[in-house]
């Protein structure tokens, strides 16, 4: 058995859109406390179908980029904190 | 009753039916793939799943083939399929299913290809889909769709969906064709009329503007509230949409104006239930009642003066869940929701009005009443509202006391909201319904934990000797600094304090306490026990904000 560490690694980009993130969803925790790697959806943090709708307006008012639904990009995109701050990073206009 | 139009599986299949990435997918070359597929299906009825549009008709034409039906429902938990699956013993299919279920996967459509094309006619009381209830007015409830029921319900919908050209208007949704409201718009308005729906990604705002630009103008969208917002919001670019449409979910008449406005289409409601299915539709921002579709009737029941039955061509006539007064025979006005009439104190309202009442506020996004339970009250059985909560999405922007200001106008005192919640948006499905498993889970979520442990002064108590000699009194002073250390409340305001009742040292007492939203608490403080159990000792309202 691993014991998780309390404190995640998470950059400074990953630290704002988590922040953002919780605010766009109104989950009930701490930003820092979301570790980067986890799951959004499903068994991780167990957002749904709309909490997308809502995540991906926050990224479009937040960082200009506009998300679609090409189906196995999006699975990636959303699967966690880290991959959605990658995207956004690699997206970025400017 | 009235001729039916063609019975066959598509009507006229020269046309486009699909509008794909790949380009046009006509008619014909659907029935090809669709008789393909019919082969490879035992003959059992199917749990359609399917969220591509194409896929989800193809399996639908394959199994009405076969002289079978398709079971469509919103509940994709795991058990409610196994359940379906039991029960009527058929087979899943649709995208990335667990593989506890019996379920059959979809070939690619290349490999779907048979010489048959056949566009049989299906006899009007062919049972072609078996759709269940989203559970919004109770326990989810299974309505059989028949063949010609469908058909002449499409060709009556056809002047709300393409009101200039009906062989050339192009559908496009946000919603689920396994759905009611989609399964009529995105799949079956297509089949029977000279409509085409575009098929493909449709969720973000992107998506659509994608969609829409890559498809046939003019175009229809077929939307809900939620994505409605989302589209207004992001600032969507949506050139050549010539109608939207929406559920009633309800849809704000704020969001309405400003969806017209930005993307210069009228934004039409669509009244309905899974039960009839849409049969009226009215525009949002107009004061107009809702216009029933040509065909249907609506009667009063004359057993039942709070209900009228819908009457539809080759359908089962189905009272509706809603109270609506008539004007005229063909227009109406929706009154309240049945099974929703709230009794507060004597005074009598429904939730639907309430509701109502709320969204008009200014800035508010969505909204809706409840009643106000504390974890004792959620104990019971079927616990009587006696206080109400209101849970609203809104801008930062939007107070409380804005809100609560506004509603007083429209809002009798005892209905008035206790407290106002703010969530990001209200769990609604995706259709836009809040259903009432959704909403309970709310109440509970946020139920009051009001009931404080008992407590009582003992004679000890520092405060107490050289008080009242001879007459030991709890002071007034204790008795709330005690109040406040339960509530856990760092008081800076006190707006009122009642003391009615004398407590002496080793009385045991409770204290209940509401919390109002705006960082005030209201709280009373009973004895337990003795000749006065039960004696308000004193009420009275605390916050932690000036």
């Amino acid at each position: 058995m691993t014991t998780v560490s309390a404190s995640h690694d998470q950059t400074p980009l990953e630290r704002e859109l988590a922040a953002h993130l919780t605010e766009a969803v109104q989950l009930d925790m701490d930003p820092l406390d979301i570790d980067p790697e986890m799951p959004l959806f499903g068994e991780g943090l167990g957002l749904d179908s709309i909490d997308v709708l809502e995540i991906a307006l926050m990224v479009n008012t937040q960082y200009g980029i506009k998300l679609e639904s090409h189906d196995d990009d999006n699975r990636k995109i959303f699967h966690s904190l880290r991959s959605l701050a990658h995207h956004i990073s690699t997206h970025r206009p400017g | 009753m009235p001729a039916l139009p063609d019975l066959s599986l598509i009507t006229t299949p020269g046309r486009p039916v699909f509008h794909t990435a790949a380009g046009p997918l006509c008619g014909t070359q659907l029935l090809s793939h669709a008789w393909a597929l019919a082969e490879r299906l035992p003959e059992r009825p199917i749990i359609n799943l399917h969220t591509n549009l194409v896929q989800f008709t193809l399996v639908f034409l394959a199994a009405m083939m076969k002289g079978q039906y398709c079971l469509l429902s919103s509940n994709h938990a795991v058990s409610q399929l196994m359940a379906l699956q039991q029960a009527h013993g058929a087979l899943c299919t649709g995208p990335s299913l667990p593989e506890s279920l019996a379920s059959l996967t979809l070939p690619p459509l290349a490999e779907l290809t048979s010489s048959r094309q056949d566009n049989i006619q299906l006899p009007a009381g062919h049972e072609a889909a078996h759709v269940f209830t989203s559970g919004s007015t109770g326990q989810a409830k299974v309505h059989k769709k028949r063949w010609g029921e469908l058909v002449a319900r499409s060709h009556a919908a056809l002047p709300l969906l393409a009101p200039s050209r009906p062989d050339g208007t192009t559908l496009l949704g946000t919603v689920p064709p396994y759905h009611m409201y989609g399964f009529e718009t995105l799949i079956l308005q297509s089949l029977h009329t000279p409509t085409a729906t575009a098929s493909g990604p449709c969720f973000f705002p992107g998506d659509v503007e994608k969609l829409l630009d890559s498809t046939p103008s003019p175009h229809t969208l077929i939307t809900t509230p939620i994505h409605l917002r989302s589209l207004t919001t992001a600032r969507a670019r949506l050139p050549g949409l010539e109608r939207i449409i929406s559920a009633s979910a309800p849809l704000p008449r704020e969001l309405a104006l400003e969806a017209e406005e930005r993307f210069h289409a009228p934004v039409m409601e669509i009244y309905g239930a899974t039960e009839t299915g849409s049969i009226a539709s009215r525009r949002t921002v107009s004061p107009d009642p809702w216009q029933l579709y040509d065909g249907l009737t609506l009667t009063a029941d004359p057993t039942d003066d709070q209900t009228h039955i819908c009457m539809a061509p080759h359908a089962t006539p189905h009272p509706l869940n809603d109270v609506i007064t008539m004007q005229g025979d063909r227009h109406f006005h929706l009154v309240d929701r049945k099974g929703d009439l709230l009794k507060i104190a004597g005074k009598r309202t429904s939730y639907g009005a309430l509701n109502k009442a709320l969204l008009q506020t200014d800035g508010l996004l969505d909204g809706c009443f409840a009643p106000l339970f504390s974890e004792e009250d959620l104990k019971e059985d079927q616990p009587e509202p006696t206080r109400l909560q209101a849970f609203i999405v809104a801008g930062t922007e939007v107070t409380t006391t804005a809100i609560m200001r506004a509603l007083r106008q429209h809002v009798d005192p005892v209905f008035m909201p206790r407290r106002l919640v703010r969530l990001s948006r209200l769990p609604r499905n995706p259709v836009g319904k809040l259903t009432r498993q959704a909403l309970e889970g709310l109440i509970r979520d946020h139920a009051e934990k009001r009931a404080h442990p008992p407590f009582s002064i003992p004679a000890s108590h520092p405060a107490l000797p050289g008080h009242f000699p001879g007459n030991p009194t709890v002071p007034g002073i204790t008795l709330l600094e005690r109040i406040f250390t339960l509530l856990e409340l760092d008081v800076r305001t006190i707006s009122t304090v009642k003391f009615l009742s004398v407590v002496r040292p080793g009385d045991p007492m409770q204290l209940l306490s509401s919390a109002l939203g705006n960082g005030q608490i209201r709280f009373t403080l009973h004895h337990l026990s003795g000749p006065l159990k039960g004696t308000v000792i004193l009420r009275g309202q605390a916050g932690s904000q000036p």
